[in-house]
């Protein structure tokens, strides 16, 4: 995206208005455009501005009472005193992540079972990471090529802890071949999957790394033989 | 006002479930928050779930608050307009605007004169730098912040060229941030 394209969203992005797969390169370019981020911040400043020009209203006195009581609620609610904290520490987020990974692959799976609802299932999946520190998540739905009956969901995402991570998770009912997956970008860039594990035509598999996912635009399944049984497209970035 | 280290400090205790920093940070922002849940939402029984809803945002996300990104009172705001989008978003039945905003029913009363606080000496700047705009940046601010509109919705509901509308919502803006400099410079 150019700074030209950028400012033109800039109205949208300063308001939160611009959609996720839009904002997401609006951010990339931010991050490496000190002139854009200027104008960002000229911006900002002008929402902060008309955001306090709103007048007070002083609500109902019962109201103070109602509010204080759902936090208490929600504070007893919270499963230990420090859970806010708690994901602070990055190995521990990294570890948490990797037991929802886990934790996760009958769930991955069965996303995979109701494939057309893959797109679905990822996102459900994001929102789940969201809460560990993945940032600037994006999916695609797999589809088989050539007449292969292959499906299935695409995760790739970035944390804040500079790691970078992708799931897969397929249904390839007339494979029994080891898959592999290969998530590929512009400029040669080739990240390979670890592994992919199948069983009962359903297969999954995740990778972790410390390469760059935003530029991330395809996932390709193999067979044994090196051919190509399906692909995803992934929303570039 | 305070100062960003005191504003992280109150959301730190926050984040520790300090019930004092909990009543303080009511105090300093509900009113805020209510309010603009009424111009936004209309109607009182929207707004007072809508600062609850944001208190209780505001807590599970405490921990993230960054004094060093901007002010406590634009974050609160922020956190508080975003969830009146998504009470917008599920009004199915709804297509108002920013203009309707002025002819409220009896069914869907709008604050008096007398429910309005006492006015701040920030938001007071911030109102006059408001004169400043043009009708027509004005409006199409108004549409796109208090409405949750994008850009384009706002040119379609004002009839006006897609780069039109994105032109005067990035010149009120500007506009906007010129204007308050404008004040401080003027005022001590």
């Amino acid at each position: 995206m150019t700074c030209a394209e950028v400012r033109e969203r800039l109205p949208d992005h300063v308001l939160a208005m611009t959609p996720e797969t839009e904002d997401l390169q609006v951010r990339r370019h931010l991050r490496g455009c000190a002139a854009c981020r200027a104008e960002l911040a000229a911006l900002r400043e002008g929402v902060e501005i008309f955001s306090v020009a709103v007048p007070p209203t002083e609500p109902p006195a019962e109201l103070r009472d109602r509010v204080l009581g759902t936090l208490e609620e929600e504070w007893r609610d919270a499963r230990t005193p420090s859970a806010p904290s708690r994901l602070r520490a990055p190995w521990l987020v990294a570890a948490a992540a990797t037991l929802v990974l886990v934790a996760s692959v009958g769930w991955g799976l069965g996303q995979a079972r109701r494939a057309d609802r893959a797109q679905a299932g990822a996102a459900s999946y994001e929102r789940l990471l969201s809460t560990l520190g993945g940032t600037e998540f994006r999916v695609g739905s797999v589809r088989g090529v050539d007449g292969h009956d292959v499906r299935g969901s695409v995760l790739v995402y970035e944390s804040v802890w500079g790691r970078s991570w992708g799931a897969v998770f397929l249904r390839a009912p007339e494979t029994a071949d080891e898959l592999t997956a290969t998530l590929t970008g512009p400029d040669g860039l080739s990240l390979p999957f670890e592994a992919l594990w199948t069983k009962d035509g359903e297969t999954h598999g995740w990778l972790v790394t410390d390469a760059d996912v935003g530029a991330v635009d395809l996932l390709t399944i193999r067979d044994a033989s090196g051919r190509t049984i399906a692909t995803a497209r992934i929303a570039s970035a | 006002m305070l100062e960003p280290a005191g504003e992280a400090q109150l959301m730190r205790a926050f984040a520790g479930r300090d019930s004092g920093a909990a009543r303080a940070l009511y105090e300093r922002y509900a009113p805020r928050v209510y309010g603009l849940g009424l111009v936004m939402l209309g109607d009182r029984a929207a707004s007072e779930d809508l600062v609850q809803d944001t208190f209780v945002k505001l807590w599970r996300g405490a921990e993230r608050f960054d004094a060093a990104r901007g002010r406590l009172d634009a974050y609160v705001l922020m956190v508080a307009r975003s969830l009146a989008i998504d009470a917008l978003r599920r009004r199915v039945t709804e297509s108002r605007s920013v203009r309707r905003l002025g002819t409220p029913s009896e069914a869907d009363p709008r604050p008096g004169p007398e429910d309005v606080a006492t006015i701040g000496d920030l938001a007071a700047r911030a109102r006059r730098a408001m004169t400043r705009l043009s009708a027509e940046q004005r409006s199409a601010l108004e549409l796109a912040y208090f409405g949750g509109r994008t850009t384009a919705e706002v040119a379609e509901l004002e009839g006006i060229p897609l780069g039109t509308a994105k032109t005067r919502i990035h010149a009120a803006l500007l506009r906007l941030r010129e204007a308050m400099a404008e004040t401080e410079e003027v005022e001590p």
